[in-house]
């Protein structure tokens, strides 16, 4: 049913589109000529707060705990792999493969888990975690901001943060 | 001063003024000046109270300023400073709903309708008022962006991040549950 076409429908004899449509709210007087020097105060103030300290803890949620966790576990497969290597007979290839994760810096490892997450295993990304599901770490107020922000939780108490985690 | 929406200012001159770190404080100035009213009665439709109201609107243009670094222009201005609306105003209402049991909502929205000095609508307003209030929060978005605003479905499927038929089903419940108050509770 094509309800837009029908509106004369929708509107006949209707309590809706009988009325003026307002809602009968109104604003204080003179509140639109002072809102722009109230924002650009409370702009300002935000400005000035001082940086949080650089290590400030904080809890990451299972999902950003996870991509640290399964970096770790393949930096320690990575470093653990080539004595018993020979031992358990891998392949050529393998033993390449290995010696190119040798190669990855742990900015580059994180990096990857973080950009590819959706397409880890979740049960893989919870094992590795073992019985830690929050991690330390230190981070600058603009990445915090923005984490916080790209999961709805900037508005959040640090308590109701931890109680959530 | 009461709610009137207004014609959607054009775009690109703001836009302009944004790209240059020179004059990005001039673009977000004029920015602020041509949507503070339409997102107020944007929002106020939303949470009701004018004091809440510019709570929430203050909060929307913070991060309007902090992400319109970001802002990638895959929509148009106007839609995107709504979407930001309409997440704050739509977070307040949550945290507001956790400080009260649903079944008081309806009798809370009614005392504080007839406590609120900046309310001035006449009966069949008050009414219209209630019935909205008994609507889901994303219902009674859509409704009002429909209705008050006379938003294209398209505008609002940008806001709200839903196909048009799905907006058109909700706006067309929405109608008819409103209705089906006044029916029941004029007296």
């Amino acid at each position: 049913m094509n309800i837009e076409n029908n509106r004369s429908e929708l509107e006949e004899g209707s309590f809706l589109f009988q009325h003026p449509r307002e809602s009968g709210f109104k604003a204080p007087e003179g509140y639109f000529d002072t809102f722009d020097a109230r924002l650009t105060e409370r702009l300002q103030t935000e400005q000035e707060q001082p940086k949080a300290s650089s290590a400030r803890v904080v809890w990451l949620s299972p999902r950003y705990a996870a991509a640290a966790a399964v970096v770790l576990l393949l930096l320690s497969v990575a470093f653990w792999q080539p004595w018993t290597a020979s031992v358990e007979g891998k392949t050529m290839a393998e033993n390449s493969a290995i010696e190119a994760l040798q190669e990855v810096s742990l900015e580059e490892a994180e990096a990857y888990v973080l950009e590819h997450i959706e397409e880890f295993d979740e049960e893989l990304l919870m094992a590795s975690m073992g019985d830690e599901v929050n991690l330390s770490k230190d981070l600058s107020e603009e990445e915090l901001n923005q984490y916080l922000e790209d999961e709805g939780l900037e508005n959040l108490s640090d308590e109701e943060l931890e109680q959530l985690l | 001063m009461v709610d009137s929406p207004t014609a959607p200012n054009p775009e690109a001159k703001i836009l302009e003024l944004l790209d240059s770190k020179m004059t990005f404080e001039r673009g977000f100035q004029l920015l602020v000046q041509q949507y503070k009213e339409r997102l107020y009665w944007h929002i106020r439709r939303m949470v009701v109270q004018h004091a809440d109201t510019d709570d929430v609107l203050q909060n929307t243009f913070i991060k309007v300023y902090k992400g319109l670094p970001k802002f990638k222009r895959q929509s148009k201005l106007y839609t995107w400073l709504y979407r930001i609306a309409t997440n704050e105003a739509l977070t307040f209402l949550k945290k507001q709903r956790q400080n009260h049991s649903i079944d008081d909502e309806d009798l809370a929205l009614s005392r504080r309708l007839k406590a609120d000095q900046y309310f001035e609508g006449d009966r069949a307003q008050r009414l219209l008022q209630e019935a909205l209030a008994t609507l889901p929060d994303k219902q009674r978005l859509v409704f009002n962006m429909r209705y008050f605003e006379e938003m294209p479905y398209k505008d609002i499927a940008s806001v709200v991040d839903t196909s048009v038929g799905a907006l058109k089903a909700s706006y067309h419940h929405a109608v008819k549950k409103i209705e089906s108050y006044v029916r029941d509770n004029a007296r």
